[in-house]
């Protein structure tokens, strides 16, 4: 009786952990919807987040920062562009839970003649060192006030 | 009277950056297209130094105005034959600093050195039909400008509480709807009585930005300096006129503005070659509203010989379309000659850029 030969294993990738799989889902989401995806070093220093309105327009914005697949918003900071040394925000928690986390900022600014630009911006920071950046420009009326939404995911290397 | 000068002068001026559109028919009228129409100059349109050596105006105030990223003007463009053709004389006017750095320039920075951003460069070409080439340089800053609302802290405290008051209705909307990222949010994505509330709040920055004065102070130093070419290479390239102006313009209630101006020159002599200084002042009195306003003003040229005087009155209206109509006559005398009639037309568009 001729052996029966025996069929090699299958390969199978190991499962991966629930998290895992759902920041990998959210990577590829925002991919998909063109957010931009922030990199960082989970060994590297706390990341932040900044709001920023460009050609000198006024206005004022709110942060969100939503938790991984929750409708959970683990920070809201409001702020506005009179003073721009205050729009930038520590993220909380560790660096491991900032992992497929999406930053959010509502931005709106009042197009205040003779400029009639607007460009208005969401960072995701690391050691001083800007990983991505969502930027949305435009051009308005005199008296025109624009809410834009921008949007970043943070993802570990 | 001995003559009637008439120095009809029909100019475009392109506000905001560049590649704006505007077509100009047989006859001669300059339609804005359709993006054009969209955008009606808020306040009348400053003149850029640069242009006014080109077209040799002597005026001795230049009319002051609040900085714009890019303007473009030109004009001479109906040849002898009463055909278009392409303009003979371009100027360009521009903020080095707010084209380089503003779409990353903060309020603060911006409120911290607005003399920088206030700074405007302009350059003007003019060829003739013979071969003639005039080239010229001009540099402007607005050392006071309460027109700038961007410096005005009462307005910025205003406003700012006003978007804080937006921003605040549609963040109500974005908890309620949880995260949906790459999505915008907009005015329709509100329930009723928000969007109302919104489009209330911005109909009422509408009606603030409006209401700014028109006539506000301002104080504007520039300078200029042209030159000219026999042939259309350039080679014989010499300067001619060096020039500079000090105009302040103060505000009345609403209704009106006066303007007071210097301009002093080195010209060129086309007979002997030397320079030669010419001094001017002058002052300006605008009343009205912002739309329409006529002007009386007066100035008077002292030169070495044969001084100049002009008394001149006119007026000045937005169009319907967007842009700027300007008109104005008067009387000049020059030295011991008898006095002439003189007049002007000058039509100024200003169109939305991309």
């Amino acid at each position: 009786m001729a052996k029966k030969k025996k069929k090699p294993a299958q390969k199978t990738a190991p499962a991966k952990p629930a998290d895992t799989q759902a920041k990998d889902q959210a990577v590829a989401m925002a991919t998909a919807a063109n957010v931009p995806t922030a990199r960082f070093d989970p060994a590297g220093g706390p990341l932040s987040a900044q709001v920023s309105s460009g050609f000198a327009q006024p206005g004022s914005y709110t942060l969100f920062l939503w938790e991984l697949n929750e409708n959970t918003i683990v920070m809201e900071k409001a702020g506005n562009f009179l003073n721009s040394d205050d729009d930038e925000y520590q993220l909380p928690g560790t660096n491991a839970q900032q992992d497929g986390r999406y930053a959010q900022a509502l931005v709106t600014v009042a197009i205040t003649p003779p400029e009639l630009h607007y460009a208005v911006a969401l960072s995701v920071i690391q050691d001083g060192k800007t990983l991505a950046t969502d930027l949305k420009s435009g051009t308005g009326t005199a008296g025109d006030v624009i809410t834009r939404t921008l949007w970043v995911l943070s993802a570990a290397q | 009277m001995r003559a009637f000068i008439f120095a009809g002068l029909t100019s475009i001026v392109v506000a905001a950056p560049a590649l704006a559109q505007f077509t100009v028919s047989r006859d001669g009228n300059v339609k804005p297209d359709s993006i054009a129409t969209r955008y009606k100059l808020d306040f009348a349109i400053p003149d850029a130094p640069a242009f006014t050596l080109l077209k040799r105006d002597q005026s001795s105030v230049l009319r002051p105005g609040t900085v714009r990223e890019f303007a473009a003007q030109v004009s001479k463009f109906v040849s002898a034959e009463h055909g278009l053709s392409l303009p003979r004389e371009f100027a360009v006017e521009f903020s080095p600093a707010m084209l380089i750095g503003g779409s990353t320039l903060s309020l603060s920075k911006y409120q911290r050195s607005p003399a920088l951003y206030r700074l405007r460069l302009s350059a003007a070409t003019e060829r003739s039909s013979v071969g003639f080439t005039a080239a010229s340089l001009g540099l402007r800053v607005a050392l006071i400008d309460k027109v700038d609302l961007r410096t005005d802290p009462a307005f910025l405290t205003a406003t700012t509480e006003l978007t804080t008051g937006v921003n605040r209705i549609f963040a109500d909307q974005v908890r309620e709807r949880g995260p949906r990222p790459g999505m915008e949010i907009t005015l329709d994505d509100l329930t009723p009585e928000r969007k109302a509330a919104v489009e209330g709040l911005i109909e009422q920055q509408r009606k603030r930005v409006t209401e700014r004065r028109w006539n506000a102070d301002i104080l504007d130093v520039a300078m200029g300096s042209r030159g000219e070419s026999t042939d259309t290479t350039g080679k014989s390239f010499k300067l001619t006129e060096y020039a500079a102006w000090l105009t302040y313009g103060k505000g009345f209630g609403g209704w009106g503005q006066l303007l007071l101006g210097a301009r002093t020159s080195m010209a060129r002599d086309s007979v002997s070659g030397n320079f030669k200084g010419v001094g001017s002042a002058g002052a300006r009195l605008y009343a009205g509203t912002n739309k329409y306003k006529v002007f009386l003003e007066g100035e008077g040229e002292l030169k070495a010989r044969d001084n100049e005087w002009l008394l001149n009155g006119g007026g000045e209206a937005r169009l319907i379309t967007g842009g700027w109509i300007q008109f104005g006559a008067g009387v000049r005398w020059v030295g011991s000659n008898k006095a002439e009639l003189v007049g002007s037309l000058t039509f100024k568009l200003g169109v939305l850029g991309l």
